[in-house]
């Protein structure tokens, strides 16, 4: 699959100010960006924009659904999209995370987005 | 119903006095049965027994309490000696002599220190004995004392056993409670730091915006360092230790240490932080405690070294390992603190904006240890140096375990 030219990129993080400097960082290097604080407000927005070709979730994440079972939902109903997990602390067990996902430690680094995107887009 | 009464039989079995008690009772008196005894309202319960006359008592072994003389001492709290009963004006009618089938007998109260009746020191034999003598009575009164004060240390054992199971526990929570408070507090602090950049962003072309926010994530940074030592410190006393997530990437390792030294330069920019970092290797490390144990040599070497002279920095990762050394000029640290420096809360002297704890090289020494690796000091007229040594196959190469300070 190649990507498209008006591959959004969703963010899903709790913390309003690091989910802002992160939104930032991405939008600095090119990408049209949604935000989303919460798993169930994520998947309103996968339903309703079939743009959205990757996800950027934090771990640690309040409301019913962990960002990890978030990896879960997205592969089984939106199997092209790209998952990428954040935390600053432990990185979670492969198993823990929906196939094909890439873990980024924080605090991200623009380097890190730009490798793990490319590679994410060179590897499908 | 027996158990009841059990915690009372161990403790009488957990002295050693008491056989030997008993044994030189019913040799000094010539009689033949001795026994301590837990006397309560509505039991007698043999504790400790010695039978030479075949009464046929057990440790555990129960009369009914109405028919024996130490149910009326429980009452009176005054001894009962008999030397003849057939003689004794006072029991020679009583139903218990004959019941049990005894001439003489002596029994003597065991009170505790808070004065509640525990039972008896009671000895009885078929045939009569010379009882009512002061060196007998007060060899008794003696022994039941000695029982006593037995008793009451046992339980103050027991109680000092349980304060110190309740403050080992409740020792063990606050570390917990540290370690969990230490993992807290980082988003918020991750929020401000992601704060600070948002408004970095925005007002860089201000020089006093600019100025105000590089102070503000100067002390965010130290901030965040004192949380990872803290939490990390918590959970090196709650046993699990540090656990590292080993990754070999040498662009990893080379950004983290960049990233550190910018930090650090970005938080003190009055001072000079010199850098020299190679890596031509990748070598498997935790890069997020390597950056930590930086930060620590680092923020040390700033408090403690000179402030017009540099802190140098080299890192050196090849095919024999890892090898990081961070140094400073200034007054050599003094013999005896540099003995205890790598201990928790050790502090030396002379530190100027000191962290309030004294455990940066704690924390330091054990993200070493956790990568089988060391960290050694050498301190001299010239310089301080800390070197971190991380082997990338152990005992094979070890001929510049301690390197000589060298710019």
């Amino acid at each position: 699959m190649t990507s498209r030219p008006a591959a959004k990129i969703l963010v899903v993080e709790d913390e309003p100010l690091i989910r802002m400097d992160l939104v930032a960082s991405l939008e600095d290097m090119g990408f049209p960006v949604l935000e989303a604080a919460n798993a169930t407000a994520a998947i309103a927005m996968l339903e309703s924009d079939p743009a959205i070709t990757t996800v950027i979730t934090d771990v640690d994440m309040p409301g019913t659904m962990d960002c990890l079972a978030l990896t879960f939902l997205v592969r089984d109903r939106w199997p092209p999209c790209h998952l990428i997990v954040v935390s600053g602390h432990r990185r979670p067990n492969k198993s823990d995370m929906a196939e094909g996902s890439r873990f980024i430690r924080k605090p991200l680094t623009t380097h890190d987005l730009h490798r793990v995107l490319a590679e994410l887009d060179g590897g499908n | 119903m027996k158990s009841d009464y059990q915690r009372d039989i161990d403790a009488i079995g957990k002295i050693d006095a008491v056989p030997t008690i008993l044994d030189v009772v019913c040799r000094t008196t010539g009689m033949g049965f001795a026994a301590v005894a837990r006397v309560t309202e509505d039991r007698w319960i043999a504790c400790s027994v010695l039978d030479h006359i075949a009464f046929g008592l057990q440790p555990g072994g129960e009369l009914k309490v109405e028919t024996t003389i130490c149910h009326e001492i429980r009452q009176s709290g005054d001894p009962v000696i008999i030397n003849n009963v057939a003689e004794d004006p006072l029991y020679c009618g009583h139903p218990t002599p004959a019941m049990y089938g005894f001439q003489s007998y002596i029994s003597m109260p065991i009170v505790r220190k808070d004065g509640s009746f525990f039972g008896t020191l009671c000895a009885i034999d078929p045939k009569p004995a010379k009882l009512k003598d002061p060196e007998i009575v007060g060899m008794f009164r003696l022994f039941a004392e000695l029982i006593a004060a037995h008793l009451d240390s046992i339980d103050q054992i027991a109680v000092s056993e349980q304060l110190l199971a309740r403050e080992r526990a409740f020792g063990a929570m606050r570390e917990k409670f540290i370690a969990v408070l230490g993992h807290d507090l980082r988003n918020p602090l991750a929020s401000i730091v992601s704060g600070a950049k948002l408004l970095m962003r925005r007002h860089e072309a201000e020089p006093d915006s600019r100025h105000i926010l590089l102070l503000m994530q100067g002390s965010v940074l130290r901030m965040r360092g004192l949380i990872d030592n803290i939490a990390d410190f918590a959970r090196s006393r709650l046993g699990g230790g540090l656990t590292l997530d080993l990754e070999a990437d040498a662009a990893l390792l080379e950004r983290t240490l960049d990233q550190v030294v910018d930090e650090l330069r970005t938080a003190h920019p009055d001072r000079s932080i010199i850098a020299e970092v190679s890596v031509d290797q990748p070598v498997p490390l935790d890069h997020g405690r390597i950056a930590q144990l930086l930060s620590n040599l680092i923020g040390n070497a700033l408090s403690y070294g000179d402030l017009d002279k540099p802190v140098r920095v080299s890192a050196k990762a090849d095919n024999s390992g890892f090898e990081l050394a961070v140094e400073n000029s200034g007054t050599p640290i003094r013999a005896d603190t540099l003995a205890n420096l790598f201990e928790p809360f050790a502090r030396g002297e002379g530190g100027r904006n000191v962290e309030g704890l004294g455990l940066g090289l704690f924390i330091a020494s054990e993200i070493a240890k956790a990568h089988g690796g060391t960290l050694e000091v050498t301190s001299g007229e010239v310089s301080t140096r800390f070197v971190l040594d991380i082997r990338a196959t152990p005992p094979a190469r070890n001929n510049s375990s301690h390197p000589e300070p060298n710019d």
